[in-house]
């Protein structure tokens, strides 16, 4: 009986699953490679051609690529987040020869790390976490200034030497709603399901100003018609939201070795399944694999822990090009947590921990000079993309209190270390975990 | 003597669930003595009594030949919980003049919740103040 009520609010809790909405049709993906309209960036002009054609004042040369590879940096970010722990803070292990239980470390274990600890056969722990990243920026460029230089078809010395240069605001900001159940299986092995609703929510403003290197004065070869004015520039904007299910991910994980009364080594894997819609930014597109190592200690009130996997991805539409449907491999990386929580008393525990990510010849994007074509040769600043690996790391500071009974309530904060990648200077974190 | 196999019900039920336990074992095991049982009764209850209120000089009393190391992780045992609450079944009793072995089933409930419920064997011996556990297994 106990078991399905505590089945029947297992299910509960990881299937309360919004539908999935958006306010636009556009799907979020498609926001940034398609901000200037599906044919790329025009400006108007008025100056015919030698042989008295139309003048396509056409400034799609390069940036179609360039959103796309930035698109795909932005989405493989936002689809590989690190999920709290999906494990229970209270394990027991029972003394045999005396007949009593000790709990098998005193703090409640780490909270974006796993433990060597496994719950114990039949036990159940379920839990809710909601944490809300809103980006900053990516690689150390501020996602409210993208720079980026657009050339002229053909660009050449005169009036093909024109260039448009934007100024983009990305607002890219994601909440996840994570309910997981862990159930002990065996004495030393555990299954866990983590089952997460995203919000997404992005928002694209580019402005774009003609700079006529090559035309000078001559308005009429490239202008922006502001209401019968020649005008040089204009605000591109889109907007999109989402909400739907993502990735879910399944954890089975065995301790394969304990030593001490405290100490362990746990073997655990991670599958994610692409449950979430990737076209809306809600889930990477991609199966992914994680095997991953875990490894405590117990030394009286303080325990150190460390986690070390491989996260390998399948392909995606993200890694791709999401306009042509082309799919690509969402780059594999190298994860890893090392920290240590102390409990404080019985009711408290604090938990530092270094959160780790090398991420495996990924697309990245860095900031360079554009010099233009004209006599002065002019500079702009532009952004440009190129493959290569990086690390990621962020400090996670927290707690974990112990109101009642085997409630935990657990408060966490992301705090970003470098600025690789797509960054959030802090990740606040808020989860109730209970184990039954 | 043998005065096992008949199901009962225990501990924190209180002592009329326990004499209700005991009452067939008596029946049926003509060579147990009043005696034992009442030691019985009173020793699970002080065994149960100890892991409870985390008394250390009781669960000595009841097992006296627990070792340092022993008292040193029921030391540990006791202040890693707030509260430990045990209910004991006996579900058999075979004794041997002064040596009895005795089967239990407990369902543990650790902090508020249940954790465990397990088989667990004590082998019971006569101390000079009457029966003590001379050993705990599964």
């Amino acid at each position: 009986m106990m078991q399905r009520r505590v089945l029947a609010l297992a299910i509960a809790t990881v299937l309360v699953v919004p539908t999935v909405s958006r306010a636009q049709s556009t799907k979020l993906a498609h926001l940034v490679p398609t901000i200037y309209g599906p044919e790329g960036l025009f400006v108007d002009s008025a100056a015919p051609l030698p042989d008295g054609s139309t003048h396509s004042a056409h400034f799609n040369n390069a940036f179609h690529a360039r959103f796309s590879q930035f698109n795909a940096a932005l989405a493989s970010q936002l689809s590989s987040l690190p999920l709290p722990a999906p494990s229970s803070g209270f394990t027991y292990t029972m003394d045999a020869t005396l007949g009593v239980f000790t709990r098998s470390t005193q703090s409640f274990g780490p909270i974006m790390a796993e433990r060597a600890e496994t719950i114990g056969k039949n036990k159940w722990a379920v839990g809710f976490a909601v944490q809300h990243f809103s980006f900053d920026g990516i690689e150390g460029i501020d996602l409210g200034e993208l720079p980026a230089v657009f050339t002229h078809d053909g660009a050449a010395p005169g009036g093909r030497a024109d260039v448009v240069t934007t100024s983009t605001n990305v607002k890219a900001s994601l909440t996840q709603q994570i309910g997981f159940v862990t159930y002990g299986l065996g004495e030393r092995f555990d299954a866990s399901i983590a089952v997460p609703i995203v919000i997404a929510d992005l928002s694209v403003t580019s402005d774009a100003t003609i700079q006529r290197l090559g035309t000078g004065s001559n308005t009429i070869v490239h202008y922006y018609d502001t209401g019968g004015s020649l005008g040089s520039t204009r605000e591109y904007a889109k907007s999109g939201h989402a909400t739907g299910i993502g990735d879910l991910t399944l954890r089975l994980k065995g301790q394969a070795a304990r030593w001490g009364n405290d100490n362990g080594l746990a073997l655990a894997l991670d599958v994610r399944m692409p449950t979430g819609d990737e076209e809306d930014l809600l889930g990477s597109g991609a199966w992914g694999v994680r095997p991953f190592v875990a490894t405590s200690f117990g030394l009286g009130a303080f325990s150190p822990h460390l986690n070390l996997g491989y996260q390998w991805n399948g392909d995606s539409l993200l890694a791709g090009n999401v306009v042509t449907g082309e799919k690509a491999d969402l780059a594999d990386e190298l994860a890893y947590v090392v920290g240590a929580d102390v409990a404080v008393g019985q009711r408290l525990t604090l938990c530092a921990d270094l959160v780790g990510r090398y991420v495996i010849d990924a697309s990245r994007v860095a900031t360079t000079t554009f010099v233009g074509l004209d006599t002065a040769a002019t500079q702009f600043p532009d952004i440009k993309f190129e493959q290569g690996s990086y690390n990621q790391s962020s400090l996670a500071l927290g707690l974990k209190a112990n109101p009642a009974g085997r409630l935990l309530v657990v408060f966490n904060v992301l705090l970003k270390l470098d600025d690789h990648g797509l960054r959030d200077k802090v990740t606040p974190l808020l989860a109730l975990d209970y184990t039954f | 003597m043998r005065c096992g196999g008949v199901p009962g019900a225990g501990g924190r039920r209180g002592w009329l669930l326990a004499a209700v336990l005991l009452a067939p074992l008596a029946a049926q095991a003509a060579t147990a003595t009043k005696a034992q049982e009442d030691a019985l009764r009173h020793l699970l209850a002080s065994y149960e009594r100890a892991i409870e209120t985390k008394d250390l000089p009781l669960f000595r009393s009841v097992k006296p030949n627990l070792s340092a190391e022993e008292e040193k992780r029921l030391r540990k045992a006791f202040d890693s919980t707030r509260t430990h609450d045990v209910t004991i079944t006996v579900e058999a009793l075979d004794c041997q003049e002064s040596r009895c072995v005795v089967r239990l089933a407990r369902r543990d409930t650790l902090d508020g919740s249940i954790v465990s419920s397990f088989p667990q064997t004590l082998r019971l011996g006569q101390g000079p103040e009457g029966l003590v556990i001379e050993e705990i297994g599964r």
